[in-house]
């Protein structure tokens, strides 16, 4: 007695071993599924990462421009050509390396999320600049760093002095720095300066090199405290 | 089991087998087994283990069923899962080159649009498709095999493939004109 058999295509076959081996090994207990838990941590492990990487990068972007500013750095474009060569001797790398090595882990770690990785890649970068470079200057301006306020906890730039102007004769001037030292300042024809002069009693930013204690000054920049002087005292040396 | 009809979603069949009716599994390795093996063959250009590669796919999907996020597609999901056994094959076998970074992903590119002469397009397309496919490069013959054999849109593409949309559209329509290339010149070639 012959009893046909059904046909069976290569295809339905493989599709039944397949198919079997899985549910099988499911059935044995050697295919296991992971927990629920695996994968909510794995979810707030990347989110928390992400956080402390963004926050991370905001801190050192915050130190960087509250050190531009209390070094006096960030004043320098107002000479011009003449304070770019101090701007690139000046300028706090290490941090701005740092901050860069954050924001570019930042970026591999948002390329996780959807609403980064279906955009271009100029995008998240810009977004990514924008967050921590604007986030960086807003906390930068809070007392977040008031902690390092002292000049004797950071380095100041050589050819960069900020001191009290505290006598102006013709061609020698003296600050007062913020660690209470007396400088003597040089005053040639190239020597730039504001507008309205600088005065006594002001807080003022000084370029220039150092020698033998006086500054020989290349400019000099009016901080804060200007009262217009009278037309008397506007001449200058 | 004996519930479950064609017309249930594969999220709730992933519902089900998350809830512990891991026979319910059997059910989405049978509509998926098919698409992925086509997957597998157009998009692998040396496919001898393509069965193996699939069976590792489930065996993934399984193991990590309870990360799936059932108010998104299951359908995307396994194919990312493919996708990444697949590029892990590619790179293992070194068969091709897949490139850490392509300039394609970084600028903005505005999303291709179908040309009026589509209908054309599509019928030779298929034809040229069948023929030399295994001439583009990966990145090129992958989004255009998950569009035209897997009906996925741009929008699942990019998440299949963790890519822009609009890349995705510029791939494919790179991937077109490349094959409409060797269409005519294969076809003006002296016999």
């Amino acid at each position: 007695m012959n009893e046909e058999l059904p046909k069976v295509t290569t295809e339905e076959l493989e599709e039944k071993s397949i198919k079997d081996d899985v549910l099988k090994g499911v059935a044995t207990g050697n295919i296991r599924m992971k927990p629920r838990w695996h994968f909510v941590l794995r979810t707030a492990l990347l989110a928390s990462g992400t956080l402390l990487i963004l926050l991370t990068a905001l801190y050192i972007s915050s130190f960087i421009f509250f050190n531009l500013r209390q070094t006096g750095i960030l004043f320098i474009p107002y000479f011009g050509f003449k304070g770019l060569p101090i701007i690139f001797r000046s300028m706090p790398w290490v941090l701005i390396c740092l901050s860069i090595i954050f924001m570019m882990l930042l970026g591999v770690l948002a390329e996780h999320y959807a609403f980064v990785y279906d955009k271009p890649i100029v995008y998240s970068i810009l977004a990514i600049v924008a967050l921590v470079v604007l986030g960086g200057v807003a906390l930068g301006m809070t007392s977040l760093h008031n902690w390092h306020r002292d000049p004797l906890s950071y380095t100041q730039p050589s050819d960069i002095t900020i001191g009290k102007l505290i006598d102006e004769n013709r061609d020698v001037y003296t600050i007062k720095d913020q660690k209470g030292t007396l400088i003597k300042i040089s005053i040639t024809d190239d020597t730039t300066f504001p507008d309205n002069g600088v005065h006594i009693g002001e807080e003022v930013l000084v370029i220039g090199d150092r020698d033998d204690g006086q500054i020989h000054a290349t400019g000099i920049k009016r901080l804060s405290g200007h009262v217009p002087p009278p037309p008397t005292l506007m001449m200058q040396p | 089991m004996s519930e479950i009809t064609e017309e249930i979603t594969d999220e709730s069949i992933a519902i089900k087998v998350q809830k512990g009716e891991s026979q319910a599994f059997g059910l989405l390795v049978e509509r998926y087994e098919p698409k992925l093996m086509r997957y597998a063959r157009r998009f692998l250009i040396e496919n001898e283990d393509a069965k193996d590669l699939i069976q590792d796919i489930f065996i993934k999907t399984y193991t990590n069923l309870n990360g799936f996020d059932t108010k998104r597609s299951f359908s995307s999901w396994i194919y990312r899962i493919a996708h990444n056994e697949f590029i892990n094959a590619i790179k293992k076998k070194k068969t091709e080159p897949i490139l850490f970074f392509d300039p394609d992903e970084f600028f903005p590119h505005p999303i291709a649009k179908e040309r009026p002469d589509q209908e054309i397009d599509a019928k030779q397309l298929h034809e040229i498709m069948e023929k030399s496919l295994n001439l583009l490069d990966a990145k090129y013959r992958e989004p255009l095999v998950l569009y035209y054999y897997e009906d996925l849109d741009y929008k699942q593409i990019s998440e299949v493939m963790r890519i822009p949309i609009s890349t995705v559209g510029v791939r494919i329509r790179r991937a077109k004109d490349a094959l409409q290339k060797t269409y005519t010149k294969s076809n003006n070639e002296p016999l």
